[in-house]
């Protein structure tokens, strides 16, 4: 076996593990069910969920809205991070502004954006949008600022347009931050679709596991938890695959 | 010579002793057990003032009791702060919810009745809105707090009574219920007093339909009191200490309204003809704490929405229901 393959099995071992100390606590009735629930009872609320086609709906409202959300920060937070690069003064004017904002707890304002944009995925799109832009913005602003400005004057020297300069030189010089931008911009969003779905009940998973919570049942609760750590893992895995084709080309 | 001597010298240390034992002993047979007891939405007059009242009237103390007040947003979180032994008694929290967390594994005892009827939700609309009643509301938008809560309930046995089909949708607390309502994200909205009672008064908004007006919830018990088995089974006397004091200050709060008034407007930090208001919503019989009655109903509803998917067993229910 490789070290590749090593290193899988460590981890499926551990998840395995877990997942199987779990089952046993649950089994020994050593915590009440309304709190924690068996692995194995939640494969089963997941199998009935499927059959029925309820889970693979909740599923692709999540999908949808977390990729709204991202496309629309990507296409947004992308050009702000270079317009805080290209325009210093720009830059340092709003630069500690979002930083500010990206600590600030977005979440609490999820009533306004209800009324702004209705009880309805419009809302949670929005909301996963702003949680996503900033650090999309941010990473890229910081990548393009780390490029080294000597790539930028051999450029110039060799009468390069603005557009081949970005191409050429500032795209493959910044895209590790940029990437890690994206990153961490479809977690927030992640997060942020999914507490609002759980808050407000509507749409997908969260409100899966909000209804869980609500009526007691545990399985949906966890289910819900575990469609977000997938739905976590399939978009790194994702932007994972698309940074490895990057750099590869 | 020596049992002359040393025979007082005894009989003082015994007399001591019993002195000392006499004056340690008078604080502890006069010492209050403390009572933590978890309440739903902390200002609403069902959920809040009984216990409030006898805690700041003394009827607490006199029952032997010190009262540790949590405030939990209700429901779900307020089985689970008792289940978790976070609290020892839960209030006002709707039978169906208990129902189904204890047919679900929570280990869980009602001991009283909470809220029979539903006369304290209402709902409103806009004040220049063009609806009376709620039958003019037939496929509206009508707002409730959240799937299987007592706003659901009543709105889904309403749109029976009045034989409309409203687009029932969930908006949560008093105050997004507000904002949804006026930013036309929905044609009504629920409250419960004094929450915009003042609204009202000024006339920004009407009121609709009332929990009283339901034909289908009268004589049931809507909302109980709980504790867990394990604090019942070890403390019985100390629950039924708690509920008699609240049976004392309920009959006393209909005794001196005005008083009552005056503590509703406090808590709630509103003006007294407000929270009088508000009072005028409950009376006396609906925050009887006993008989815990026509749970068969509770059980129905709780079907009904798919919260459990069988009835309890009348054993079940016997083991479950431990109110007088």
């Amino acid at each position: 076996m490789g070290r590749r393959g090593r290193e899988a099995a460590a981890r499926w071992l551990f998840i395995a593990a877990l997942l199987a100390a779990l089952e046993a606590i649950v089994r020994l009735g050593w915590v009440n069910r309304i709190f924690l629930t068996a692995p194995s009872l939640v494969a089963a609320a997941a199998w009935e969920k499927i059959l029925s086609g309820e889970l693979p709906a909740l599923f692709v409202t999540t999908l949808f809205s977390v990729g709204a959300a991202f496309a629309l920060a990507a296409a947004v937070g992308l050009p702000v991070g270079y317009a805080l690069w290209r325009f210093p003064s720009f830059g340092r004017a709003y630069d500690e502004l979002l930083s500010a904002l990206f600590a600030s707890p977005w979440i609490l304002l999820y009533p306004i954006f209800l009324v702004i944009f209705g009880r309805g995925l419009g809302a949670i799109i929005a909301m996963g949008f702003i949680s996503g832009m900033i650090p999309i913005a941010l990473n890229a602003h910081q990548g393009l600022r780390d490029v080294n400005p000597i790539y930028l004057k051999v450029g110039t020297g060799m009468r390069l347009s603005e557009r081949q300069i970005i191409r050429h030189i500032l795209l493959p010089a910044a895209a590790p931050m940029i990437v890690s931008g994206l990153k961490l911009g479809v977690t927030y969003i992640l997060i942020s679709v999914i507490a609002v779905e759980f808050l407000v009940e509507i749409g997908g998973i969260g409100t899966l596991a909000s209804k869980g919570y609500f009526w007691f049942n545990t399985e949906d609760l966890y289910l819900g938890v575990a469609g977000a750590i997938l739905l976590s893992m399939l978009f790194i895995h994702l932007l994972g695959r698309a940074e490895s084709r990057l750099f590869s080309s | 010579m020596t049992t002359r001597k040393v025979l007082p010298a005894i009989l003082v240390f015994l007399a001591t002793a019993v002195a000392v034992t006499l004056v340690t002993a008078a604080p502890a047979r006069g010492q209050l057990q403390t009572l933590r007891i978890a309440i739903p939405q902390k200002g609403l007059f069902d959920t809040t003032m009984p216990t409030w009242i006898a805690d700041k009237k003394g009827f607490l103390k006199d029952a032997g009791i010190k009262a540790e007040i949590f405030w939990s947003s209700g429901g779900a979180e307020t089985v689970r702060v008792v289940t978790a032994g976070s609290a020892d008694i839960g209030l006002a929290t709707g039978t169906e919810s208990v129902i189904t967390a204890f047919l679900k594994g929570a280990a869980v005892r009602v001991i009283s009745s909470e809220m029979t009827g539903s006369p304290d939700l209402f709902w409103l609309v806009r004040g220049d809105s063009p609806y009376k009643t709620l039958r003019d509301l037939d496929g509206k938008s009508i707002g409730f707090s959240r799937p299987g809560s007592s706003t659901h309930m009543v709105l889904q046995l309403a749109a029976e009574q009045f034989k409309i089909k409203p687009n029932l949708v969930p908006v949560g607390a008093p105050p997004d219920s507000y904002t949804a309502l006026m930013t036309k994200q929905i044609e009504a909205g629920w409250a419960s007093p004094p929450t915009f009672l003042d609204k009202v008064e000024k006339g920004e908004v009407r009121i609709v339909f009332r929990g009283a007006e339901l034909e289908g919830v009268r004589g049931v018990s809507t909302r109980v009191n709980f504790t867990s088995a394990d604090f019942y089974d070890k403390n019985q006397n100390l629950v039924k200490a708690y509920l008699s004091a609240i049976k004392k200050t309920i009959d006393w709060m209909y005794d001196n309204p005005k008083e009552t008034v005056a503590f509703f407007a406090e808590v709630n930090q509103v003006a007294p003809s407000l929270a009088e208001a508000g009072f005028k919503f409950f009376p006396k019989e609906a925050l009887a704490l006993s008989p815990v009655s026509r749970v068969d109903f509770s059980v129905d509803l709780a079907l009904k929405l798919k919260m459990i998917d069988k009835a309890p067993t009348a054993a079940e229910l016997k083991r479950l229901i431990v109110a007088e």
